[in-house]
């Protein structure tokens, strides 16, 4: 996954700014070359900044010509803002400062973010700080930056949920801590998707979901495949047609575990064997679907239809992301109609 | 297809895999079986983890105990879950060994 990278002080945004001051030319040259299609894009009438699902699909076509990277970052910002807004109208003005965000949602930095920068991908990044008021200790004030990324509607009806890409945050004043060295959750903060290490992602629907969030998604979840192959599916999206499946590999990386493996033998069993045997599961002539909510059991030839398969995987390491994706090429050699994909280092 | 159990013709086939059984999703498995699994020292039934028919007894009495576990532990839909789980694992598994070598993975 491509994550845009913050800059960490004010020197190295200096020197951002100043090479975006170099390429003022080429990001003009490129802005003129994309202005008629995006007029085309507005006299079609309809109502792209209302509808997100419209702006991403519109943005494609706009942005088709891949040299226009300094645009798909420089656009990205405002339109993050705006969908920010649209999602935090249902709320108070103030309450993002009764949460302690500083500054509210004014408050918040979306530089850095980026759309279609892949043609699929929407990176977003945001950066803002947290007041803590905490008893008999000082007022903690944290630097906090949440970058996620998400395949953009793209005009086919398909993307892909949210998924977490780093988490950083750090104290200012006194001693500076970076990394997962402070607890801060979204229960804590209260903000969907921006606690830290949290998810922040743009759905079809305009609205912001934290990936984590397995209950407020309405997908269904522990689907059972009762037939010859008997298998389990943690979660399913309908609306985009992707079916999940959640990988513990945190005891990769435990000492003295009770089965000690490498990341190549766990990627093969859990990716490559799991992967073939559920697929296989559900294209057994004859099986039953069960789940604990009867009214959430997916059609069997709709479940049978979904060709997009993404494990999220709960330890990120270099080694483990190599061994997965020769599993992932693996997969798709052996069922070239589908996707595999991964995610890294969220929580199952 | 969360966390199972599985039993292979050839290891180095997945598609000859012609047993496999539900024991939670990855959700369920780490809320519940792992924290019980590490309270009660369970040392072969734990994903990851495979046994062959000599075991067979020691898989059985830590299947008893995850289910009493779950009995003092659980309540509801959740209890419900993990039981029936477990009775359909004490059902299917001492009869899941075709011969002496025949392993059964858990993941």
């Amino acid at each position: 996954m491509q994550t845009q990278t913050f800059p960490e002080d004010i020197f190295q945004l200096s020197s951002q700014l100043e090479e975006m001051e170099k390429n003022a030319d080429t990001i003009e040259k490129q802005a003129d070359n994309i202005y008629s299609e995006y007029r085309s894009m507005m006299d079609a009438g309809t109502e792209y900044f209302s509808d997100p699902a419209a702006i991403f699909n519109g943005m494609l076509t706009i942005l088709k010509d891949a040299t226009c990277d300094s645009i798909k970052i420089a656009v990205a910002t405002p339109i993050t803002k705006s969908l920010m807004n649209k999602y935090l109208a249902a709320y108070p003005a103030d309450h993002l400062e009764n949460l302690g965000v500083v500054g509210g949602n004014d408050g918040i930095s979306y530089w850095g973010s980026s759309i279609l920068l892949d043609m699929q991908s929407v990176e977003v990044c945001a950066y803002y700080k947290m007041k803590i008021e905490l008893p008999f200790l000082d007022l903690f004030e944290y630097q906090l930056k949440t970058t996620s990324s998400t395949r953009a509607w793209i005009g086919d009806g398909t993307h892909n949920d949210a998924k977490s890409a780093a988490g950083e945050t750090s104290k200012t004043g006194g001693s500076s801590k970076t990394g997962r060295g402070v607890e801060l959750d979204e229960q804590a903060t209260g903000l969907p998707g921006f606690g830290y290490n949290g998810n922040l992602g743009i759905v079809a629907d305009g609205s912001v979901s934290d990936s984590n969030d397995t209950k407020g998604t309405g997908n269904p979840k522990e689907v059972n495949i009762h037939g010859k192959i008997n298998s389990e599916l943690d979660e399913v999206d309908l609306i985009n047609k992707i079916i999940y499946e959640d990988k513990n590999a945190s005891k990769l990386y435990m000492e003295n575990p009770d089965f000690p493996q490498t990341e190549a033998q766990w990627a093969k069993k859990q990716i490559f064997d799991r992967g073939s045997n559920r697929i296989n599961a559900l294209q057994q002539n004859e099986f039953k679907l069960s789940g604990p909510d009867a009214s959430k059991i997916p059609d069997i030839q709709e479940l049978k239809g979904i060709k997009d398969y993404v494990f999220r995987i709960d330890a990120d390491t270099p080694e483990l992301r190599a061994a997965v994706q020769i599993e992932l090429s693996n997969l798709k050699e052996k069922y070239p109609d589908y996707n595999f994909s991964a995610t890294f280092g969220g929580n199952n | 297809m969360a966390i199972g159990l599985v039993r292979y013709k050839d290891i180095n086939d997945p598609d000859t895999i012609d047993l496999s059984e539900n024991i939670a999703s990855t959700r369920f498995y780490n809320l519940y079986w792992e924290p019980a699994i590490k309270e009660l020292g369970i040392k072969l039934f734990q994903e990851n983890g495979y046994f062959c028919k000599e075991q067979l007894d020691i898989v059985m009495n830590e299947l008893n105990l995850l289910k009493d576990w779950a009995n003092k532990e659980l309540t509801g839909s959740d209890l419900e879950y993990m039981v029936s789980r477990i009775e359909n694992l004490e059902k299917v598994i001492p009869n899941a060994f075709i011969d002496e070598d025949t392993t059964l993975y858990i993941y």
